[in-house]
């Protein structure tokens, strides 16, 4: 491989794998926030 | 009675992760990648990720969770009953999909109980599929798939969560063995050379971004009706917007492991043939290439069964929300569920045996159907447009549950859609004049032609606008779910 091709690959895979773990903790994150809302407990 | 809706959002992720990753992610996205430039194919294909996929999820998850209607119902309460060709035009073209679709996921049951069976490895696998593609058994597949797949969906959005709880974990984990397989095997940096590197002169070839932006047109899900059929369960206090991100981000990280998974074998094992290989199409590829170079390494048997058990969820998934999409229609005409599922099923198993049987019909309502979904995409934005851009993110987009709000950029992306839309479409059916001249192009009993496409598009269209007064008010009654 060469250092393009390393380059390339590390800026495609993390800003599409990347995205989606990123992308998938906050929405994950987010529906826990909702939960404790709605059961009435402090949310920060 | 309260109306059904996904339990979790976990779940509700996984079920339309399992609508959006289909068979195209693993059989056509590393083809497409391949005979495209390879690295420089994949900066188009990112872009319209942000500039296809994820503006139409976006409208198709506010539509379904603002109407709680299938797409029929959808654009009549959005736009007025005059519209409601356009939402049946959705539904028919991903209904006719779903037809020959069974048939794949047959294919890929058939493959797999072949690899289990020690059948394949032991045949020459161009022989094994020429003996079973169009013949009886692929209709005994065919019948297999669908069966399955009504089962699911006749249990209702919960089952249909169910099903894609077990499935969609177990489908990416397999994705990621076979690619971590395939990037061990000696030799396998020459398919990521070949993935990875860039060729910027070929960014100037507009050829490379219609292909990504067909590639992320038909295996993203986006504009076909189905997300919008799913977001009909989502429940009030659920997001819209991060969910559609998700989603395109998460159907096109499987379809980056699929690239590397193929490509990798391919140059690990027959770097003399890849570009032979990666030019045999979907089936050539999948069928009769796959089967070889699984059985050159080390326990490929194992591996062979894996990919197609990896194949058949990928398309049973899918098929599934296709199915779900034509139920949740019958279903807003006030049909029982059950009923729904046996209309669908019987409609599958009359149209669908053809495409079984007959290979050349098959590839008829692949090209019409599939180059329609872009017709679909259209009426999408098109229906934004006239309802009013910022009006539809302010009141469906911005809705409550929303977790971030969605700024003006969508409007312009919206208005982008469209274009793209256009764009595609006049390339698409440009393509057959342009390779086999009016007269042939014309014929409309062609695999492939401007001809055919006209003939079965005008037909469909005719028929909905003569339909539409029933079809508004069929698509507004209450439904059962």
């Amino acid at each position: 491989m060469t250092a393009a091709a390393w380059i390339t690959f590390v800026v495609i895979a993390g800003f599409v794998w990347g995205g989606f773990f990123l992308l998938l903790a906050i929405a994950l994150r987010k529906e826990r926030a909702k939960d404790r809302t709605e059961r009435g407990l402090w949310v920060p | 009675m309260t109306a059904p809706s996904f339990s979790s959002r976990w779940g509700m992720i996984l079920t339309m992760l399992g609508m959006a990753v289909g068979t195209g992610n693993i059989w056509r996205f590393p083809r497409i990648a391949a005979s495209n430039g390879g690295g420089s194919f994949l900066i188009p294909w990112i872009v319209f990720l942000v500039l296809w996929s994820v503006p139409l999820l976006l409208v198709e998850f506010a539509m379904g969770k603002g109407t709680r209607k299938g797409p029929i119902g959808a654009f009549t309460a959005l736009l007025g009953g005059s519209w409601a060709w356009a939402g049946a035009w959705i539904v028919l073209c991903a209904t006719l999909i779903m037809f020959y679709y069974s048939v794949v996921s047959g294919w890929c049951v058939r493959y797999f109980v072949a690899a289990v069976s020690g059948e394949i490895p032991a045949a020459e696998p161009g022989a094994f599929w020429e003996s079973y593609a169009g013949s009886e058994w692929a209709v005994v597949t065919m019948l297999v798939g669908l069966a399955i797949g009504l089962f699911v969906v006749a249990r209702g959005v919960r089952g249909i969560e169910a099903a894609c709880r077990v499935l969609m974990p177990i489908l990416i984990g397999l994705v990621v063995i076979l690619a971590i397989r395939a990037v061990t095997l000696p030799g396998a940096e020459r398919g990521l050379a070949f993935l990875f590197t860039p060729d910027w002169s070929a960014l100037g070839n507009s050829r490379i971004w219609l292909e990504a932006l067909t590639q992320n047109a038909w295996d993203t899900g986006a504009g076909w009706g189905l997300a919008l059929a799913y977001a009909t369960y989502l429940r009030a206090r659920e997001d819209t917007t991060i969910n559609a991100f998700v989603l395109g981000f998460g159907n096109n990280s499987i379809s980056l492991l699929a690239g590397i998974m193929v490509l990798c074998t391919v140059f690990s094992i027959r770097p003399d043939a890849s570009a032979e290989i990666v030019g045999a199409g979907n089936t050539g590829l999948t069928f009769i290439w796959m089967p070889q170079l699984f059985a050159a390494i080390p326990a490929g048997r194992v591996f062979m069964a894996l990919f197609f058990l990896a194949l058949f969820f990928a398309a049973l998934t899918s098929l599934i929300s296709m199915i779900e999409l034509g139920a949740r229609t019958l279903i807003d005409r006030g049909m029982s569920r059950g009923k729904a599922i046996g209309v669908i099923g019987a409609a599958a198993v009359v149209f669908g045996v053809p495409s079984a049987l007959e290979m050349g019909f098959f590839n008829n309502q692949d090209n019409v159907w599939g180059v329609g979904l872009m017709l679909s995409g259209l009426f999408f934005g098109v229906a934004i447009l006239k309802f009013g851009v910022d009006r539809f993110r302010t009141q469906y987009v911005n809705s409550e549950g929303s977790d971030v709000t969605i700024g003006r950029w969508w409007n312009v992306a919206i208005v982008l859609v469209v274009v793209e839309a256009l764009v595609l479409l006049v390339w698409w059916l440009s393509q057959t004049l342009l390779t086999e001249g009016w007269r042939a192009s014309l014929d409309p009993f062609r695999e492939w032609s401007l001809g055919t496409f006209l003939l079965q598009w005008g037909a469909a269209l005719v028929l909905l606008l003569v339909l539409n007064r029933w079809l508004a008010r069929s698509g507004s009654a209450p439904g059962s779910a």
